[in-house]
């Protein structure tokens, strides 16, 4: 089963990006919840290569300033 | 108590075979803090590396401003602590607890570096881990100010 190891930023506030280990993979489009905030993940790409079950990704989220229909927002 | 799955999702930890795996576990002690709550102060010297196991710690250095600048947010599975380890200096910043409750593998550092220097394969798979990591986080900064 793969994990995953998540860079991710946010450029309009770069103090703010988080790195975290997770079991799925996130997705372009995903709304991703932190800081009580939602964000929407606009680009997703490969930062290494892959350690055994381990897949480092780096992923762009960008803040969502109104309530916008489409996925329900998730905790990464 | 911690599970091999649960502590393999740390980068410190997951490439380690069960019976390393044991033995390194065996050093740590399991913690709860809640928010607010600081693991590591920036400048202090202090002996403990922690694995991020639940929840949210925020990474700050001091200003010449005097006030504290966000770096960046580690979760789970992330280390704490770990640049002070290898090196024995001073924490190169604060790590303060930002969600209730968060859960870490405590370890301390002369006891991790016991371990590594009586076995030295299993010492070169977590410093080759902790070398990964603060590249990951190298990475991750380089990504932030572009």
């Amino acid at each position: 089963m793969p994990r995953y190891k998540v860079s991710y930023v946010i450029p309009s506030d770069p103090g703010a990006g988080v790195i975290l280990s997770q079991r799925e993979a996130p997705r372009v489009g995903q709304t991703i919840h932190l800081h009580n905030k939602d964000y929407r993940v606009v680009e997703i790409i490969d930062l290494l290569p892959r350690q055994g079950p381990v897949i480092f990704l780096h992923a762009t989220l960008e803040p969502i300033t109104s309530k916008e229909p489409g996925e329900a927002s998730a905790r990464p | 108590m911690v599970t091999f799955d649960a502590a393999r999702q740390c980068i410190l930890l997951h490439n380690l075979s069960d019976e390393m795996l044991a033995r390194v576990l065996a050093l740590g002690s399991e913690e709860e803090y809640k928010e607010g709550d600081i693991l590591v102060r920036q400048g202090e010297h202090d002996a403990k590396v922690f694995v991020l196991l639940e929840g949210m710690a925020r990474v700050q250095v001091a200003t010449i401003y005097g006030n504290n600048q966000a770096l960046v947010y580690l979760g789970p599975g992330q280390l704490i602590g770990e640049i002070a380890l290898v090196d024995g200096g001073p924490h190169s910043a604060t790590v303060e607890v930002v969600q209730t409750p968060t859960r870490v593998l405590t370890f301390e550092r002369d006891a991790l570096l016991a371990l590594c220097d009586e076995d030295p394969r299993l010492g070169y798979h977590l410093m080759r881990n902790i070398a990964a990591d603060l590249g990951f986080k190298m990475r991750h900064h380089n990504l932030s100010v572009v």
